[in-house]
């Protein structure tokens, strides 16, 4: 070869330099083109020819511009990306559902899109620009679009305390302390409910342990094959609070025979005056006087009874406390009377308020509990169980603590175990790939999951040690967004901020006062300053409305004011002078900022005013049409017959200004009363009383069971 | 070769029989090299073309895989939620492999602190300078040396149960063996393999071992480091 | 015909004065310019002048070490882009991940070329060593050229690590932490270089403008100091390793 030869490329070279470079210059070139493919701008495009449809083009396109559109929340750490191709959100005109996605309005709600982007209640991710991206669990994000039907967690996560939009959450949120969740969980902003399970240190005084046994097998409730509750053998409207564990019968025994052994000393039967024996022992009619007081007392306002009526039996009473159609198979006699006459020495922590008992009124009406709310088939087909050996009770103890029993019962030596479940504070936040889906068939979603470990816990886990809840299908979506709102601290100290706290007020006084709060367990129905019970008004300004004479004689025998209502308040047998002790604590600490006792004086007020007052009340408002005064009216507000001894001058007059002021979701409308008519309608009502009223010095006022 | 000539004669290159190039040491003069280079040609554009094809291929490739797939981005990390397994690079998973077998002290420093001062020192420890083939000398005497090496490595390896390395070094010293006998006329491969030399072995064994703990360590390890078939 | 009229465009452009002060030669139509082409330039003056023939074939060598030299030019290249983008800070550092994949434009492209190069990278390099093994490539006098190309592996391997972490994902994440655990097995030292490295105790924000620090300025650097006496010294020890023939049939 020529030595100037060596340097020349062969042809084959040449060519084969030619074809590499013009395929690099090609395939360099796909991406910037691929680029412009992007869907985003697919649905740019499609907006502006869609907004050339509509006939408000102009409005639609003000904002338009042909880019990434982005909301950024820098507080809150967001970057919302999807009003890219969600073109029309904020547009009012593109609400209708004709409207093709993802071109569609959003509905009105208090949050303006255009502030708050979507990613904060919708989830999902917002940084992206691709539909699947977006929406979807990927495999760099795994917290896709919660389901619409979940929306309400989104606002739970900000709004600790109840809001009236959000009914779906706010009964999750109630469940998840009725069923006592944080008996075995941890859970921001959920407290333990008032009454968990039963403090069992004494149970074998209380029940059998062939109860104990039928009670943990099917506690309570009984689901059947159509999905109905059944609570031994009656519908219940309210969900059973004691769930379903999984034991087999071994552990059906060694539990029965474990709790029945529980009893530090016999109980003693309680002896009643010989001289009410002997009265009432014989008498025909014993249980039927038993029932009479029984009602009297209203125990259904907390209890519940079955009731047969036309075929139908159904429960009636109210759901503070226990059913009690089968107690009397279920207690011994003896522990029924103690409890009774006095329920805190067996439960310190029992809503049942303690009563003031006759021996006669006690022996009527343990009679008529044990011998007319009885069901003898409620322990039968169970297997011969005998008194419980050794190694049973050993075992029962090892079970009560291996199978979370202690997280809701208490035993007194028996520690509860802190943190059995596992801490769900922050489940709401969890990726997917957190989870552990197990078996079970369902799509690998955390909405998914939850819903399935509420519903049924084996099904992910066959290991699990959650008991089992018979849940009605919104109770379990109920549940889930209340969990599914659990997305532990917040992220940014700017979403800590954003975050509205639950009301944490308890109301426990001190002193005497709260010595007769506790005994009558005033706040099971009461509510004071957001802290009590519903069930009954709301006492936190009891003190501004009612008079000092007129609080003791109800107190000492109530007399309802709302006859439309079937659950009253009971007749405790309170003495006078704890009546009085309550009426004096009301009257100085629950005084309403809103009403000045001295701001009206009822010297002022003339038979004329009144005169004038009545005539508004039956002519210009038409008051009757609610209230009840003498013997016609209304009954959807109260009975306003006393309303003169009731309540305060003052009260009246601010009430008549603003009902809402003083008591927020009262019902009563607010009227653009002048003045003058309100002075003249307080007036006419102070005049209202049925017996005259007495100046009460301390203590001698009213008289037990007297007639108003 | 001998004092008369004032010459001594070592080897240069790998080629033992028909050496390329010999240095000639004199007791005086500085070393000069004396041999054949081949036929050359000039870099500018022989060397330059090729490599620019060279460069543009790659190019081409790496362009269209890019295009075709995406580089792996999962969520933003979490030091509170540990992924089961947690995976090192790829080319770290056989040695994670072997942690899994090994004390840490063995698999995490000893092994790789090994192999990186056996890679520096190849050169200067002569290793396969006469290219011979393992059984060519003294094939019994070897062959126990031989034998002896893989029966310690085996026990060493079999004490943990290492089975993704016994495996390998069993095929490779198992190769080496049937190379023991001698190879004429039993095919192209076997007499390849009789042509081996020793470091040949070694490093063949090394590099089999190392891509089998990756793979298996890629594909093939599931939670806690158990094994999973990866198309199930 | 086009061909013939690009070329006289191009003698042409050669002939110009500027072309001239610039190349310091004509077009390289003989050996003698053809020698200038290279020890004049720069960047060429690392090869030799003429090679053998035999070193030119795909089987000598599959390229393999121009492989991992030209990666290494294309990760410097799309790695600057991407410095464009990119904050080693958590956790912004994810966030642009993001947003290279969704806001900028051939973001994904220019990533995806990074991080598969980066793989292609290691795959080239340990190629590279066994195949220069198995062809005696580190006999003398290429011993040290040898120990070079070792130190070229790690630093590699140390690249392509340092590498991982950035995307700041779970991926990266773990991976560092198993791969930075393994280091504290070390006796005595482990402990400390751990430390080192991570600019604490846990893998957070410091150990990440670390491992960026490392990988966009200390290793690069490293790199190329390393990738220029590899090369330089390939040309000094007389060539490449190549079979004869009649060595090869043997």
């Amino acid at each position: 070869m020529n030595y100037e030869e060596m340097g020349k490329p062969s042809k084959g070279l040449r060519l084969a330099f030619a074809i590499t470079s013009v395929l690099f210059l090609v395939v360099l070139a796909i991406s910037p083109l691929k680029d412009l493919l992007q869907q985003w701008k697919r649905y740019k495009k499609e907006f502006v020819h869609f907004a050339q449809t509509r006939p408000d083009t102009k409005r639609l396109l003000a904002d338009f511009h042909s880019g990434i559109d982005q909301i950024w929340i820098p507080n809150l750490n967001v970057v919302d990306r999807c009003s890219t191709c969600h073109l029309g959100i904020t547009q009012p005109s593109l609400l209708d559902s004709s409207v093709p996605e993802p071109f569609r309005g959003h509905p009105t709600i208090p949050h303006r899109a255009k502030e708050w982007g979507c990613v904060v209640c919708h989830r999902g991710q917002g940084l992206a620009t691709e539909v699947k991206e977006a929406h979807q669990t990927t495999l760099a994000w795994e917290q896709p679009l919660l389901p619409v039907g979940y929306i309400q967690a989104s606002c739970g996560v900000c709004h600790r305390s109840e809001i009236p939009d959000t009914p779906k959450l706010n009964r999750g949120r109630e469940l998840l302390e009725d069923l006592n969740c944080v008996g075995c969980h941890r859970l921001q902003g959920i407290e333990r409910p008032a009454m968990i399970g039963p403090d069992l240190t004494e149970v074998g005084n209380k029940v059998s342990r062939e109860w104990v046994y039928k009670w943990l097998k099917e506690p309570r409730t009984i689901t059947d094959s159509n999905g109905n509750v059944v609570v031994n053998g009656y519908e219940n409207e309210e969900e059973p609070r004691m769930p379903q564990f999984r034991l087999n019968e071994q552990e059906l025994r060694a539990l029965s025979g474990y709790l029945s052994s529980l009893k530090s000393k016999p109980l003693e039967p309680y002896k009643f005056d010989a001289r009410v024996i002997a009265a009432w022992e014989k008498k025909a009619d014993l249980a039927q006087q038993g029932e009479v007081r029984f009602r009297q007392m209203f125990c259904v306002t907390c209890h519940s009874l079955a009731v047969t009526r036309a075929g139908e039996t159904k429960l009636i009473g109210g759901d503070i406390g226990p059913e009690l159609s089968k107690v009397g198979s279920k207690v011994n006699g003896d522990w029924l009377i103690a409890w009774l006459r006095n329920p805190g020495e067996y439960l310190p922590h029992a809503l049942m308020p303690q009563y003031q008992w006759t021996d006669e009124d006690l022996f009527k009406v343990t009679r008529y509990i044990q011998s007319n709310l009885t069901d003898p088939d409620l322990l039968s087909n169970l297997p011969s169980l005998g008194p419980p050996r050794p190694d049973e009770i050993q075992l029962g103890q090892r079970l009560f603590l291996e199978k979370g029993c202690a997280s809701c019962h208490a035993i007194k030596g028996v520690k509860s175990p802190s943190d059995f479940g596992p801490d769900l504070s922050q489940l709401g936040s969890k990726t997917v790939s957190q989870l552990l889906f197990g078996e079970a068939r369902i799509p690998h979603t955390l909405v998914a999951y939850i819903r399935a470990k509420i519903a049924d816990p084996v099904s992910v886990n066959p290991a699990a040690r959650m008991p089992q809840y018979h849940l009605k299908p919104e109770d379990l979506e109920a549940l889930t967004a209340a969990l599914l709102s659990m997305t532990g601290q917040p992220a940014t100290a700017a979403y800590a901020q954003l975050v509205v706290p639950a009301p944490q007020a308890r109301f426990r006084p001190a002193g005497k006062f709260g010595e007769v709060y506790e005994r009558y367990k005033c706040y099971v129905c009461h509510r004071f300053n957001g802290f009590g019970g519903t069930l009954a008004p709301d006492l936190s300004f009891e003190g501004s409305r009612a008079q000092r004479p007129w609080l003791i004689a109800f107190l000492r025998n109530p007399q309802t004011l709302r006859p439309a209502l079937t659950s009253r308040m009971p007749q405790f047998g309170m003495t006078e002078e704890e009546a009085a002790i309550l009426a004096d604590y009301l009257g100085m600490v629950t005084q309403s900022p809103s009403v000045n006792p001295d701001s009206v004086s009822p010297k002022e007020f003339t038979p004329e005013m009144a005169n004038l007052g009545k005539q508004l009340y039956e002519v210009k408002y038409q008051c009757q049409s609610c209230h009840t005064i003498g013997a016609t009216g209304g009954y959807v507000g109260p009975n306003l017959n006393n309303v003169g001894n009731w309540m305060n001058a003052a009260w009246i007059t601010a009430w008549l200004k603003n009902p809402q002021a003083l008591v927020p979701d009262t019902i009563e409308p607010r009227r653009d009363f002048t003045d003058e008519e309100i002075k003249s309608l307080t007036a006419y009502l102070t005049t209202l009383r049925q017996n005259p009223h007495i100046p009460a010095p301390r203590g001698t006022v009213g008289t037990p069971g007297g007639s108003r | 070769m001998s004092e008369k000539n004032r010459y001594e004669a070592g080897f240069g290159s790998d080629a033992q029989k028909e050496p390329r190039r010999i240095v000639f040491i004199t007791k005086k003069t500085s070393a000069k090299v004396k041999g054949e280079v081949g036929r050359q040609v000039m870099s500018y554009p022989q060397l330059i073309l090729r490599e620019a094809i060279a460069f543009e291929i790659l190019t081409i490739v790496l362009v269209v895989i890019a295009l075709l797939w995406d580089a792996p981005l999962e969520q933003l990390a979490n030091p509170l939620l540990t992924p089961n397994p947690a995976k090192a690079p790829w080319y770290f998973l056989g040695l994670q492999e072997l942690l899994h077998y090994f004390p840490p002290i063995v698999a995490g420093v000893l092994i790789p602190g090994l192999v990186v001062v056996a890679l520096v020192f190849i050169p200067y420890f002569n290793v396969n300078i006469q290219g011979e083939p393992l059984w060519a000398n003294h094939p019994r005497r070897r062959l126990n040396l031989f034998l002896g090496c893989i029966v310690v490595l085996l026990v060493f390896f079999g004490i943990y149960h290492a089975w993704t390395v016994i495996i390998p070094t069993v095929v490779i010293s198992g190769l080496a063996l049937t190379a023991y006998v001698p190879a004429a006329g039993r095919g192209r491969f076997l007499e390849f393999l009789g042509s081996r030399p020793l470091s040949w072995w070694v490093m063949t064994w090394f590099i089999t071992v190392a891509i089998i703990l990756t793979i298996v360590g890629t594909f093939f390890r599931g939670p806690g480091w158990s094994w999973v078939w990866p198309w199930r | 015909m086009i061909m013939n009229s690009a070329q006289r465009a191009l003698d042409q452009l050669r002939s110009t004065r500027v072309w001239k002060s610039i190349f310091r030669r004509g077009p390289a139509r003989t050996n003698r310019t053809r020698s200038l082409a290279v020890f004049g330039n720069l960047f060429l003056h690392v090869l030799p002048v003429k090679v053998r023939d035999k070193s030119l074939r795909v089987r000598a060598t599959y390229y393999l070490g121009s492989f991992s030299f030209f990666l290494f030019l294309l990760l410097s290249v799309t790695g600057i882009l991407l410095m464009l983008y990119y904050h080693p800070a958590v956790p912004q550092a994810y966030r642009d991940m993001k947003d290279l994949r969704f806001v900028v434009s051939n973001g994904v492209f220019l990533r995806n070329l990074h991080r598969f190069g980066a793989e292609a990278m290691v795959i080239a390099v340990f190629w590279h060593m066994f195949h220069v093994f198995y062809r005696g490539g580190y006999k003398p006098p290429h011993q040290f050229n040898w120990v070079v190309g070792v130190g070229l592996l790690l630093i590699t391997l140390f690249l392509s690590y340092t590498g991982y972490l950035l995307p700041w994902d779970q991926l990266a994440f773990w991976a560092i932490t198993v791969g930075t655990n393994i280091i504290s097995y070390v006796p005595l030292l482990g402990q400390p270089m751990r430390f080192l490295l991570l600019g604490g105790h846990q893998i957070g924000e410091n150990a990440l403008l670390r491992f960026y620090v490392l990988h966009v300025v200390i290793l690069p650097l490293a790199a190329v100091m390393l990738i220029a006496i590899h090369l330089w010294r390939v040309q000094k020890d007389g060539g490449l390793t190549v079979k004869e023939d009649h060595e090869r049939e043997k």
